[in-house]
């Protein structure tokens, strides 16, 4: 049967505006809106170096210093220590997912704000 | 629906929460926080250590509301209906957390379930019934401290025990 819906799916060919004023148009404002969007792009690049580098420290830095501070007050028994580092990791690990699932929905929803505007003003601006 | 700008401002304060709550549960194991090191140095009987462990990462759980409730409380610029889109922002990230360390107070079976169920309630019918928010906020508040307290008289309890037996 063919592709029957593949005309509705994309503008097609014999439709699509190829002059280079339109073009050279949609790519002037592409490029403004990047620019607008600028402080956003960057904002999102510090969050998540910064949760990068956050969870870095924690396991290789501030992980053995709790064990260090464990050792040195005397926490006897192995099974305690075991135990508390395995909740410590495990609660730490949720709070960064959560903080990850949250720098998604920021980038999700300034994704669908720069779509917006694309779209707004190619088809109604 | 959550206001166009108030997404930026919901995911900054969260993310500023996470990490300040991160930093504590840090700060505490290298100063020595009394409840987790009580927990360390239980040796007699492991049900003791994780009453205090289970303690700890509920209070820690709790202040992550109860910061989130404060920042709300002092925008006083915030229209009612403002603050109800972003308490429901936080309540789904927050209701993410608590399942997973409530899940940890069923496994080692030393919570009270009753309470872990009526403070998950609260949050959930926050979420679907977001009419009720306030009052749903209200009651989570008080299932956290009442949570805090139960920890509280479960070690006391079993301290007159040890004592008892002297």
């Amino acid at each position: 049967m063919g592709d029957l819906f593949g005309a509705y799916r994309s503008v097609s060919s014999e439709k699509r505006d190829k002059s280079f004023e339109t073009i050279s148009a949609y790519e002037e404002h592409y490029m403004k809106l990047l620019k607008k969007y600028a402080p956003e792009i960057q904002e999102i690049e510090q969050m998540m170096r910064n949760l990068r580098e956050e969870r870095k420290r924690f396991y290789l830095e501030e992980l053995p210093q709790i064990q260090h501070t464990m050792t040195a007050d005397n926490v006897l028994s192995e099974e305690n220590k075991a135990e508390w580092l395995k909740q410590l990791q495990e609660n730490m690990e949720h709070s960064f997912q959560i903080s990850e699932a949250l720098i998604q929905h920021y980038i999700t929803k300034n994704l669908e704000e720069f779509e917006r505007e694309l779209k707004s003003s190619t088809y109604g601006g | 629906m959550i206001h166009e700008n108030d997404y930026r401002f919901c995911v900054s304060e969260a993310l500023k929460i996470m990490k300040s709550q991160r930093e504590k549960l840090y700060r505490d194991c290298i100063e020595l926080n009394p409840v987790i090191y009580n927990g360390l140095h239980s040796y007699d009987k492991s049900s003791v250590r994780d009453i205090y462990f289970q303690m700890y990462f509920s209070d820690w759980l709790s202040m992550h509301w109860e910061i989130i409730n404060n920042i709300l409380e002092h925008h006083k610029e915030y229209s009612k209906s403002r603050k109800k889109e972003m308490i429901l922002f936080f309540a789904e990230y927050f209701s993410r957390l608590s399942a997973e360390i409530d899940n940890k107070s069923k496994i080692s079976g030393v919570a009270y379930p009753e309470l872990i169920k009526e403070k998950n309630s609260a949050l959930r019918e926050m979420l679907i019934y977001s009419e009720h928010w306030e009052q749903n906020c209200d009651r989570l508040r008080v299932q956290m401290k009442k949570c805090h307290e139960q920890y509280i008289h479960l070690l006391k309890e079993l301290e007159e025990q040890e004592n008892g037996t002297f």
